[in-house]
């Protein structure tokens, strides 16, 4: 027998989120008790793991996030003088990561970086690090923007309104990079 | 909370700003921080057209679109160059948290315009001081 027809997206509220859209969200309210981690039990998924569109999706922008934070790490290690720079986008991304190592099954973890949603990979593996400082925050900048682009359409797609929610704050997180990124190039150009 | 509850709230939410906006507008002074009233018009400016873009929302999601009150606690007391922005970032962190809200709770056009206004007061709160912050809007993630 068919499955019954899934309802149209109508009105998207926090309850109205299953399987590992509810894992996501349970992560989500854990995740900000670092120092005391609860251990959040995820919801047998109801359907196959990996078939939720949800899940899918969380996998892929995992994908972008620890691309992101290698970027950055790279650059870091490229220029150790622009540590206290990337500081904060390092602390950021790697929340970012946390939060969704946390929902995404181990199966479905290992996609390209947004090779699902588009054809313009966000977060493209990293083609070297500028050699001079300020060209190099520039890069960041420009990824973190192209992240945050990506992260808005993850954001529009999401089908639980509470996953949205925690998308559409890590494209916000993203663009604040890019703008403190592209501040701090200017400031050495 | 239902679409258009989110809506009703992100509509109430830029009245307050509108208002605290048209505050803060009032006591800056133009010649000595030429920056900062560019800054604050702008933002005035935004909100205004934030707040009919929603009355009109409201009215497309068939409600009756709440109004302003007729005053607003502004934030600090708003009087040197420091209090006027973090006064501003106070509005605009506010604001970013109802936008969150209202990205979970609407689908399709509407969620859209709540993703880009987080991601113009995430970027708005900054030209005001605020530091990059892990999660934008969203209170219980922190930082």
């Amino acid at each position: 027998m068919p499955p019954p027809p899934r309802p149209l997206p109508g009105p998207v509220t926090r309850r109205a989120t299953l399987g590992g859209a509810a894992a996501l969200t349970a992560v989500a309210v854990a995740g900000c008790t670092d120092d005391a981690p609860r251990r959040t039990v995820t919801p047998p998924p109801t359907r196959r793991a990996g078939t939720d569109p949800d899940v899918l999706l969380a996998a892929t922008v995992l994908a972008d996030e620890r691309a992101m934070l290698e970027r950055v790490k790279q650059t870091t290690r490229r220029h150790p003088t622009l540590k206290a720079d990337l500081a904060g986008a390092r602390a950021a991304h790697r929340a970012h990561v946390r939060l969704l190592a946390r929902a995404v099954p181990k199966q479905t973890a290992s996609p390209s970086p947004s090779t699902s949603t588009s054809g313009t990979p966000s977060a493209r593996p990293s083609p070297g690090v500028p050699a001079k400082p300020g060209p190099a925050l520039a890069a960041l900048a420009r990824a973190e923007d192209r992240l945050s682009h990506v992260g808005r359409r993850s954001a529009f797609a999401a089908r639980s309104g509470a996953f949205a929610r925690v998308l559409a704050s890590m494209a916000a997180a993203a663009t604040q990079q890019a703008a403190q990124l592209s501040a701090a190039a200017q400031d050495r150009a | 909370m239902t679409p258009l509850q989110a809506l009703q709230q992100t509509l109430a939410g830029e009245h307050a700003a509108v208002y605290v906006y048209g505050v803060l507008g009032g006591r800056v002074s133009s010649s000595e921080q030429p920056d900062l009233a560019r800054r604050l018009s702008s933002a005035y400016t935004v909100h205004r057209g934030r707040r009919d873009q929603l009355t009109a929302m409201v009215r497309d999601a068939h409600g009756d679109p709440v109004a302003a009150q007729t005053s607003y606690e502004v934030p600090t007391p708003a009087v040197t160059a420091a209090q006027l922005g973090a006064a501003a970032r106070v509005i605009e962190q506010r604001c970013a948290s109802v936008y969150a809200d209202t990205v979970g709770s609407t689908s399709r056009g509407n969620r859209q315009w709540a993703i880009d206004a987080l991601l113009d007061a995430a970027v708005r709160e900054m030209s005001f001081g605020a530091q990059p912050e892990r999660f934008p809007g969203v209170a219980e993630l922190l930082g």
